[in-house]
């Protein structure tokens, strides 16, 4: 016994160090592996969140002009759609009057407060949370493409899975030809400006500068959201299918503003999802 | 007293420091190179008679508060944890103990430019090299990752040298 606690003497740095090395181990691979636990340690937190929202604050004073003429152009859009089909404009939310698009999906104007784009699982924060009624698993989308999906919701703060991380996945459509292909975002070979296409069979005609787009099957995003044009087009013999490399529309880097998108027969989409 | 509160400053300033300048700062495509990551410099100038115990104290709890700002809980803090312990290491592969007086704090005007540029350079390449192979982690890519840390601890280190002229006073 004397000497048990000799050796822990003398070793207590080393131990120490140990236990201390094994419980940050630990926390690392269990907020890896699991969806919904350490909602507190993440940077959606009230502490972290509002410390980014007055630096974004300050920083958004700088890119005012810029944010300006993206809301310009997308005040033009939005215009004429105004004069192309019924929308009732609400309060907070654009309500689509039209037979596809009917009170399916709503959209909620959000502000992007932090943007992490040069790491490995990159990540952003929207300032607002489940107060005001965003849940995990919904989308956002840019003014020019889809940004992200909901990972994290706190009261009043979201963090947001974005494209460019390699733990995203989504089915798109090819605009052209209709094939389908799931996005890759791999951090060894793609920057936050592009993302691959792969899984599209060799057969399809694709050219460059063709556009990729979201297929709404899963319910997250309406079907017809631009998500890059295409870059370069490599043929992988293997698998007899193309790996295809895009450019994302949206600019992780300045992505300023955004909009949630929150479906309305979700639950009941759900249920089809689930049968297969 | 006066040196605790300098601590206390050195602590929170090096995480307001490291999360919202250069984590903000943005070189366009090459940005993943310009990005590296300072808080170790806590640990690394502490004086040498603070003990391991202390030290290891000082890195969890640094490294966790940075974790929880940068979304990524517990890859900062096990690298830290392992820069704390093996920093006698580092320091002792470089220079012999007589050198370097116990009671001073390790910056670049009391240890020399030399010693320096030789004991955070290999303390923080060791410390990006790990951090990014325990993010990625796997082998594939090595030598893109590789480079990625030299880089890093180069711009690292310049930055640094800028932060002690700023920052700390030659009497």
């Amino acid at each position: 016994m004397k000497n048990i606690i000799f050796l822990i003497q003398k070793y207590r740095n080393f131990l120490f160090f140990l236990s201390l090395e094994f419980i940050s181990l630990f926390l690392l691979f269990s907020s890896r592996n699991s969806y919904h636990h350490y909602n507190y340690l993440t940077s959606s937190n009230s502490i972290s969140a509002s410390l980014y929202s007055a630096q974004n604050n300050m920083n958004s004073y700088f890119l005012l002009k810029e944010t300006n003429d993206i809301l310009m152009k997308e005040n033009a859009d939005l215009k004429n759609q105004v004069y192309n089909k019924d929308i009732i404009v609400g309060r907070k939310y654009l309500k689509f009057e039209d037979t596809i698009y009917k009170k399916n999906f709503l959209f909620k104007e959000v502000k992007v407060i932090n943007s992490k784009f040069k790491y490995y699982e990159n990540y952003l924060i929207i300032n607002s949370g489940s107060n005001s009624g965003i849940k995990e698993k919904m989308g956002l989308i840019g003014s020019k493409g889809i940004l992200g999906v909901v990972k994290n919701v706190s009261k009043n703060f979201s963090t947001i899975r974005p494209l460019i991380n390699p733990n995203f996945g989504l089915k798109v459509l090819h605009k052209k030809t209709n094939s389908w292909g799931d996005l890759f975002w791999i951090p060894e070979e793609n920057n936050f400006r592009n993302i691959f296409v792969k899984n599209i069979p060799i057969y399809t005609d694709v050219s460059e500068k063709d556009y990729f787009i979201t297929s709404g099957a899963e319910g997250i995003f309406p079907s017809g959201i631009t998500i890059g044009k295409v870059l370069t087009i490599k043929k992988n013999i293997e698998d007899q299918t193309l790996d295809i490399k895009l450019e994302i529309e949206e600019d992780f880097s300045n992505s300023k503003i955004g909009f949630i998108v929150m479906n309305n027969i979700k639950e009941e989409l759900n249920q089809h999802l689930q049968i297969k | 007293m006066i040196f605790e509160l300098k601590n206390i400053l050195w602590f929170f300033g090096l995480i307001i420091i490291q999360i919202f300048f250069i984590d903000a700062l943005d070189f366009g495509t090459y940005s993943s190179f310009f990005s590296p990551i300072i808080i170790s410099f806590f640990i690394l100038k502490m004086k040498l008679d603070t003990t391991i115990l202390r030290l290891l104290v000082y890195a969890f709890v640094l490294g966790f508060i940075t974790d929880i700002f940068r979304n990524t809980l517990g890859l900062n803090t096990s690298i830290l944890l392992l820069v704390a312990f093996l920093k006698p290491t580092f320091l002792f592969s470089i220079s012999s103990k007589e050198d370097i007086e116990k009671d001073v704090e390790l910056t670049i005007f009391t240890i020399g430019i030399k010693r320096f540029l030789l004991f955070f350079g290999i303390s923080i390449f060791i410390y990006h090299l790990l951090f990014f192979l325990l993010e990625q982690f796997s082998f594939y890519n090595f030598s893109a990752l590789f480079l990625r840390a030299l880089i890093n601890t180069i711009s690292g280190l310049i930055f640094l040298v800028f932060l002690q002229y700023v920052l700390i006073f030659k009497r």
